[in-house]
């Protein structure tokens, strides 16, 4: 038995204070700052025939926009068996079409035409020639990657970023990409039957990490926080249960640093300190991640923490740093996001709301670098019936309370810049996955090809503006 | 008109040249010369010379090369004069039946009888010395003619820094075809060409380039129109320059785009081009030409070409072609 252990099995009511403002040194998890806004959701609600009804229009709705979209200048043009080659390249040449090929495996022709014609029209001329049996555009294919996860319709944030098309293009490599979250722990495997693994992290790849607060291996999440934040980057996805993460093909390393009520409560050796983050981050960039999330801040600056992130970034790491929730307090600068600016590699994030404007809570600072979907719990804009977090699963702390077990999950909203981050930490972790891997770069695309929000340019509020994953992933063209 | 003349006369002329210390190889006619005549061509105005050496050459044109090789004194009917060269017939016993027409060096031959030729050389200037050989003849152009060519050409572009960017390089090659015509030393030329290329999307960092993987294909069918000017010249090579307009399509397709993102637009070229064709038979002539090809304003925001601040799809080509026509 480890020295965590013995806490496992008591049945206590610990009370989880919520401190929105912490003394200086002290470490926070930039958690959202009113936890009595959190709203479960359980996963009845996937039994509701009224909500599965809905999911399924929206499925069909989707689909057809999708299938609507042709391929400009293709036709596809079948002819009567007696039909000779000279005969297709006749009508070929006087359709327009600058090439013409017989796929194999295919009974038919594809005609290649300008890109700029009418091809249901070319499709409806060509038809009414003699001899041909069909002519038709030819309907674009997509991999209709739309996660099964039942509560994925409630992830407004991903919908936001056009995840789907993103999943078109990379849903990153298996296990390719290392990214590291320096946070509370994560409920990433089971102990006995005590402490469970995450249900919904059940597909994801681990890593070994550590325990800095316990001094062990086991960094075991009793917060629920990096649990929240490690489902939003790498939530096991398509897998009929529950929500997606972003980039849920990449392998995590849990790295504890952050102690809470519970830690604290039955004895941790540490507690998280800027001193103990700088650690943790060390040994992310020593174990071989290329992405660090720190959804976290310390108040007080702090040198170590600084080198400490530079030395991730010289060690090929993607530093992503959530940037405070203390905008109603006058956004004091938080550490290590305030010297996210003065590091290439390192990226501060703000938080954003449905409606794409800065969340009440988000920091402006002239360190904050770009924005991602944080949320706004004080609203639902969106209609959906529930607020506007962002939707993960964690533990269920109270059933901790009541049992003594964390056996017991569920789906919570949570807003704040730390659930920004991990979005930006997945999208840096699928443009390394495309070959990108000089943190630096990473940094510059994430900005170069976010939507700018706010006043032109660069602002304290956005940063460079909002991240724009599609774009990001596609990179540029020679003219577009 | 000359009439046809096959009898070989060997007459005595006026002017005696002798080109000494030549020596070809071409064996010798066997024939004896026959004794001097006049014939009644002659008395009809026939222009006749006479042949002032051994081992005189006779050229044909296109092909160019030796149908007969005249002993000295053999007389010839003469029916055009092209600078230096003169146009004989060739008697039946040195051309073969038919009509045989070829082409002696001035220097070689006087005139015997008959109108002079215009520019008949004087005998100082067209005679070869000891030791000089002569160029075969070349080919006269005519009035008219039309050519289909295919080409292959490779183009270094201006935004070449862009084209490195997707491409890895800052070059391509375009493959086409097209036609000539050409009046006198004025030609016109339609050609269309295509260039095709797959490429890596990118963004460019503080100058780097990052190419992201997602594929970017290229097209450019240009359709061009030239007129130029092609130089008189001796023996097969001709120079020319040109320059004119065209259209060129331009179309950019790369995967995960939609519809609209994709790209098919035209612009206007502007474009200059030097080259020399060679004469490789009657019928078959090759080409090299340089080009310079501007199209203004077709590249830019939002693609990497505005990262480099390049707008123009032109560029530098080397192209190579083979014309068939005459």
């Amino acid at each position: 038995m480890t020295a965590k252990t013995p806490f496992l099995f008591m049945t206590a009511i610990v009370a989880v204070a919520a401190v929105a403002l912490a003394p200086e040194g002290t470490l926070l998890a930039q958690n959202p700052p009113s936890l009595s806004k959190k709203t479960a959701v359980m996963e009845r609600l996937t039994r509701d025939a009224a909500l599965r009804a809905s999911a399924e229009e929206a499925r069909r709705t989707a689909s057809a926009s999708t299938q609507s979209i042709l391929m400009p200048g293709l036709l596809a043009v079948r002819f009567t068996e007696d039909a000779d080659p000279a005969r297709v390249a006749a009508l070929a040449a006087s359709h327009g079409a600058s090439r013409v090929t017989r796929p194999a495996f295919a009974d038919h022709y594809l005609f290649v035409i300008d890109l700029d014609a009418d091809v249901t029209a070319a499709a409806h001329a060509l038809a009414s020639e003699p001899g041909v049996l069909y002519a038709e555009p030819v309907g674009r294919a997509f991999p209709h990657f739309r996660p099964n996860d039942p509560l994925y319709q409630y992830q407004w944030n991903f919908q936001q970023l056009d995840l789907e098309r993103v999943w078109d293009i990379n849903r990153g490599s298996a296990g390719s990409v290392v990214v590291a979250v320096v946070d509370s722990g994560v409920a990433y495997t089971s102990e006995g039957t005590d402490y469970l693994q995450a249900p919904d992290l059940a597909g994801t790849t681990f890593l070994p990490g550590f325990d800095f607060i316990w001094d062990d291996d086991r960094p075991l999440d009793f917060e629920g926080h990096g649990t929240h934040v490690t489902g939003t980057i790498a939530q096991s996805t398509d897998n009929n249960l529950g929500t997606a993460g972003i980039a849920f093909n990449v392998s995590i390393i849990p790295i504890k640093v952050v102690s809470g009520e519970i830690d604290e409560t039955f004895g941790a050796p540490n507690v998280g300190t800027s001193s103990v983050v700088a650690q943790g981050i060390r040994f992310a960039a020593e174990h071989g991640a290329k992405v660090i999330n720190l959804s976290l801040g310390v108040r007080a600056p702090s040198t170590p923490l600084r080198d400490a992130v530079q030395f991730a970034v010289d060690r090929g790491a993607v530093v992503v740093i959530s940037a405070g929730n203390s905008a109603e307090e006058g956004s004091p600068a938080f550490y290590p996001a305030a010297y996210a600016n003065e590091i290439d590699g390192a990226i501060a994030v703000g938080a954003t709301d449905y409606s794409k404007s800065r969340a009440p809570y988000s920091n402006v600072n002239g360190y904050v670098e770009i924005a991602a979907p944080g949320g706004d719990a004080s609203k639902d804009l969106n209609g959906d019936g529930y607020i506007d977090g962002v939707l993960q699963q964690v533990p269920d702390i109270e059933q901790f309370f009541l049992t003594g077990r964390f056996d017991q999950f569920q789906y919570l909203f949570f807003e704040g810049t730390s659930m920004a981050s991990p979005h930006v930490a997945a999208m840096a972790a699928l443009l390394i996955d495309q070959g990108i891997t000089d943190p630096k770069a990473v940094e510059a695309a994430l900005k170069k090809f976010a939507t700018d929000l706010g006043p032109s340019g660069r602002d304290d509020e956005y940063g460079y503006g909002l991240i724009n994953p599609r774009a990001t992933l596609r990179g540029l063209g020679l003219s577009r | 008109m000359i009439r046809r003349r096959r009898d070989l006369r060997i007459l005595a002329g006026r002017w005696v040249v002798v080109a000494a210390g030549l020596s070809w190889s071409a064996p010798m006619a066997a024939q004896t010369p026959a004794q001097p005549s006049v014939s009644a061509a002659q008395v009809a105005g026939t222009t006749v010379v006479r042949t002032t050496r051994d081992r005189v050459m006779v050229w044909a044109r296109s092909p160019s090369r030796v149908i007969a090789t005249l002993p000295e004194g053999v007389a010839l009917d003469a029916v055009a004069r092209d600078a230096q060269w003169i146009e004989v017939r060739l008697p039946e016993t040195f051309g073969g039946p038919g009509d045989p027409r070829g082409f002696v060096f001035a220097g070689h031959v006087v005139l015997v009888s008959g109108p002079a030729l215009s520019t008949l050389p004087s005998r100082s200037a067209a005679t070869p010395q000891a030791g000089e050989t002569v160029s075969p003849p070349r080919a006269p152009a005519p009035r008219f003619g039309i050519r289909g060519y295919a080409e292959g050409a490779y183009t270094w572009f201006t935004a070449n820094d862009s084209f490195k960017a997707i491409f890895d390089t800052s070059g391509g090659p375009f493959y086409g075809g097209g036609a000539q015509v050409y009046f006198g030393p004025i030609y016109v030329d339609v050609g269309v060409s295509r260039f095709e290329k797959t490429g890596e999307r990118a963004f460019v960092f503080e100058g780097d380039v990052f190419q992201v993987g997602i594929p970017d294909r290229i097209t450019m069918t240009p359709l061009v129109v030239t007129a130029g000017y092609r130089f008189p010249a001796a023996g097969r090579s001709v120079p020319y320059l040109g320059g004119g307009v065209g259209s060129l399509k331009f179309e950019e397709t790369s995967d995960f785009a939609d519809p609209d993102e994709n790209v098919s637009e035209y612009f206007t070229s502007y474009h200059a081009v030097a080259g020399v064709e060679y004469s490789a038979t009657r019928w078959l002539f090759v080409s090299g030409e340089v080009r310079y090809a501007s199209v203004p304003d077709a590249l830019g925001a939002p693609g990497i070409a505005a990262e480099f601040d390049e707008s123009n799809l032109g560029g530098v080509s080397v192209a190579v072609k083979v014309l068939v026509g005459r």
